[in-house]
């Protein structure tokens, strides 16, 4: 069975701030613009159809306005691999890649694939890059791939779509109970300390559930349902003050080290009382740091590892059979606690950690083989494992969510998308969450990625569109078209949204600032961090140009029209971007739909009314007289 | 009945012209239409599979793939809106076949396991599946659609 990597100390959950790229990732990109054929033909896509639309994107000219990246999505490969490489599907692709990929660069444009950090693509190929990460890096670079994205099905350490459930036993720590350091193995010595009384919860994961602490791990952001704001995990944590008399649990490790003397090191043992499982919430691998040292990272228990069954086993226990195991204690751990403070974390923070181990594998054969290469590189995850959290180190974009739609569209079926509708498949979903999430976005990280765009499928109108186009414009989201464009044509209406320049400058706008919400009608605090699902709101965004701009958004994000009076004041904006925004007397106000352009001197910006799904979106530029 | 049969199942059940779709179909191709349909399909369904996957039990997420793949390539019929299936708690667990186990399930042509749970693993017997093929195969979808229509008004 598959092991997790053993990690070091680059792709830990404490190095995840500290803002280092890995693995030479060229950084400074902006939101990549381009057609994937997924929301457009799904699996069904071929070469045909894909050569039709690097046609039709030079046609319509769309590639002056930035979209450059034709990407090949799942459905495009042999179901196995041969000979251990990837080839490609001859029915749909009779030339194999390299002639597309040649045919996409003689267009001027620039070709994309697709694949999976699993053992399988989501369609279901056996062909996933797991453990043939160098092979799939060779074959891109033969290929002349400019943009690769990558997916998160069949993954053998997590409980991702299509794995194995019991692959959770991978990603929490088990239920503890207790601990209990040992100072002397031959007297026995022992200290045990409490989880509950004695132990201290960080972040809103964990809980307390039949007299122990369980849920320690990270949050699945798959579903709508969890925020991306804030500790997105738990640990349970314990801190100890050791002396040469005792070792006493204290309420905080502060101030608490004898540094007057030399310092003086006890070597124990430390055992925890553990009840493990193999779902979310309660699992089996366990990490244990005293102070700044990682003790322990593996299965505390080695008959908690998942079974060799895969998600299509139909004997999997079902949730009144499943077995709950007693608590018992692990193994002695040999840890060093110090004279004074000590701080003891259990935790497991391998979900995030295994997949951006996972993400950079790839990466580093990428950069071995092709040093010079600029592969764009987008993590498709769909907001699992909070990559806003980590992605920057090794990815270009991280999607943030499960997709936008299910009902993916095929030749002469342009599929269907919605404004709002249950779980992720819809512009709002998506956009309810990126819009919160600019603190994790920039040039020198990446870009929150919201899934592909669903205009011209059915389902959305006009309106609905035009407002999807500006979202993805002011979250700095890529902008990757999903539909037939056949079914477009120069100065028809999805035309002119698609290839509005004013709405595609302030995506492509060199300072790289996402738009930060700073008004909504529903926002308690804080409408820049606050997860809002209802969507009968109005919401205000602004975005900093490089010019000195910047641009003001009011987006209905409801079904129905709203008559309320909204307005928001330079020095409401000034006091979110600081010197980024210029505080002028007058200012030029252009609405980047409707191309008018007013005067405004009172530094007031406001709409009276607007309709349902609507936006009213400005570029604003001081006047200096 | 693995997945090699089932598709065998379906293509032979479809060419015998005994089912009352299959019936109109054939009146209204000819024979290289059909042809053609029958290839689209093919192509379509075994690009999803490998040599060694086809040899493997339907679960009943793979016979909505397959029922689905026939649906639109032989029988060229568009989708409808999602009703009933969008409460199944596990549809969005398979971002590919979510569409196809809607529109089967809508259409009356698969069943689920349970009230809530469509059972995207579960192995169907080979009764099963010969019995939603022909469900596919007999299908009135102007009628069925004409039923959904009214429903959702």
């Amino acid at each position: 069975m598959l092991r997790p990597d053993k990690l070091d100390d680059n792709g830990r959950f404490s190095s995840f701030d500290n803002g280092k790229i890995l693995f030479n990732k060229k950084k400074n990109h902006l939101p990549a613009m381009g057609w994937n054929s997924w929301n457009a033909f799904g699996s069904g896509n071929t070469e045909e159809l894909t050569r039709i639309m690097a046609d039709k994107i030079v046609e319509l000219g769309l590639d002056k306005l930035g979209y450059e990246y034709v990407i090949l999505d799942d459905g495009c490969y042999k179901p196995e691999r041969i000979d251990g490489k990837l080839s490609n599907e001859e029915n749909k692709f009779p030339n194999g890649f390299k002639s597309l990929s040649d045919y996409i660069h003689s267009k001027g444009l620039k070709f994309g694939m697709y694949n999976d950090i699993g053992t399988n693509l989501c369609a279901g190929a056996a062909v996933g890059t797991c453990g043939h990460e160098r092979d799939d890096a060779a074959s891109y670079i033969e290929w002349g791939v400019d943009f690769l994205k990558v997916d998160n099905c069949y993954y053998p350490f997590d409980n991702a779509t299509f794995s194995n459930p019991e692959n959770a036993a991978f990603t929490f720590a088990p239920a503890i109970r207790s601990i209990k350091i040992v100072r002397n193995e031959q007297s026995r010595e022992e200290y045990t300390f409490n989880a509950i009384s004695d132990g201290k919860i960080t972040g809103d994961r964990a809980f307390i559930e039949n007299n122990s602490v369980t849920g320690i791990g990270t949050y699945d952001g798959t579903g709508p349902e969890a925020s991306p704001v804030g500790l997105r995990s738990s640990e349970l944590i314990f801190n100890i003050c050791a002396d040469n008399k005792e070792i006493k649990s204290v309420s905080d490790n502060s101030d608490k080290n004898d540094n007057s003397a030399e310092e003086e090191n006890f070597t124990c043992l430390l055992e925890i009382e553990y009840q493990d499982g193999k779902e979310e919430g309660k699992g089996n691998w366990t990490q244990i740091a005293v102070n700044d040292d990682i003790v322990f990272d593996d299965f505390i228990s080695e008959d908690g590892w998942p079974s060799e069954k895969d998600s299509d086993d139909k004997n999997a226990p079902d949730e009144e059979t499943k077995e709950i195991k007693p608590f018992e204690w692990s193994k002695s751990i040999k840890i060093n606690l110090k004279k004074g403070s000590n701080c003891i974390r259990i935790m497991n923070h391998r979900r995030q950690e295994n997949t951006l181990n996972s993400y950079a594998r790839l990466l580093k054969e990428l950069n071995e083989l092709k040093p010079e290469n600029d592969i764009i590189y987008s993590a498709c995850e769909w907001g699992k494992t909070h990559p806003q959290n980590w992605a920057y180190k090794v990815c270009d974009s991280w999607r943030i969510l499960n997709d936008i739609t299910f009902r993916v569209g095929s030749d002469g079926d342009p599929g269907f998308g919605a404004w709002n509708q249950d779980y992720t498949t819809s512009v709002t979903a998506q956009y309810n969450k990126a819009v919160i999430m600019d603190e994790f976005a920039g040039l020198s990280k990446g870009w929150n990625d919201p899934d592909m765009l669903m205009i011209g499928m059915n389902g959305l109108d006009e309106v609905q569109c035009r407002t999807h186009m500006t979202m993805w414009c002011m979250m700095n989201s890529p902008l990757m078209l999903g539909m037939d464009l056949r079914r477009v044509s120069a100065n028809d209406w999805m035309y002119n949204i698609i290839a509005n320049k004013d709405m595609i400058s302030l995506n492509q706008d060199a300072l790289g600032i996402q738009a930060k919400r700073i008004f909504s009608t529903l926002a308690e605090k804080e409408p820049d961090k606050e997860y809002i699902r209802d969507i009968n709101r109005i919401d205000v965004l602004a975005k900093p140009l490089s010019n000195g701009d910047f641009a003001l958004s009011f987006i209905n994000v409801s079904e129905e029209g709203k008559n309320e009076k909204i307005s928001v004041s330079i020095e409401d904006i000034i006091g979110y971007f600081g010197e980024k925004i210029t505080r002028a007397d007058s200012y030029s106000v252009k609405n980047l739909w409707t191309k008018e352009v007013e005067e405004n001197n009172s530094g007031i910006f406001e709409i009276d009314g607007i309709k349902a799904c609507d936006n009213v979106t400005f570029r604003i530029s001081a006047i200096v007289s | 009945m693995n997945i090699e049969e089932f598709i065998d199942f379906i293509i032979t059940e479809y060419e015998s012209g005994k089912s009352k779709e299959s019936e109109k179909a054939f009146q209204e191709n000819n024979d290289f239409i059909r042809e053609e349909q029958l290839n689209k399909f093919w192509k379509n369904v075994m690009s999803l599979f490998s040599e060694k996957m086809i040899k493997e039990n339907v679960s009943r997420k793979n016979a909505a793939r397959i029922l689905y793949a026939f649906y639109k390539d032989v029988y060229n019929e568009s989708d409808i809106d999602w009703g009933s299936s969008k409460k199944l708690k596990d549809i969005y667990e398979c971002r590919v076949c979510a569409n196809a186990i809607a529109q089967m399930y809508d259409n009356g042509i698969l069943e689920s396991a349970t009230k809530e749970y469509f059972g995207l693993n579960d192995i169907l017997s080979s009764d099963e599946l010969m019995g939603s093929a022909l469900k596919l195969l007999k299908h009135d979808f102007l009628q069925a659609k004409e039923e959904i229509a009214i429903r959702n008004l």
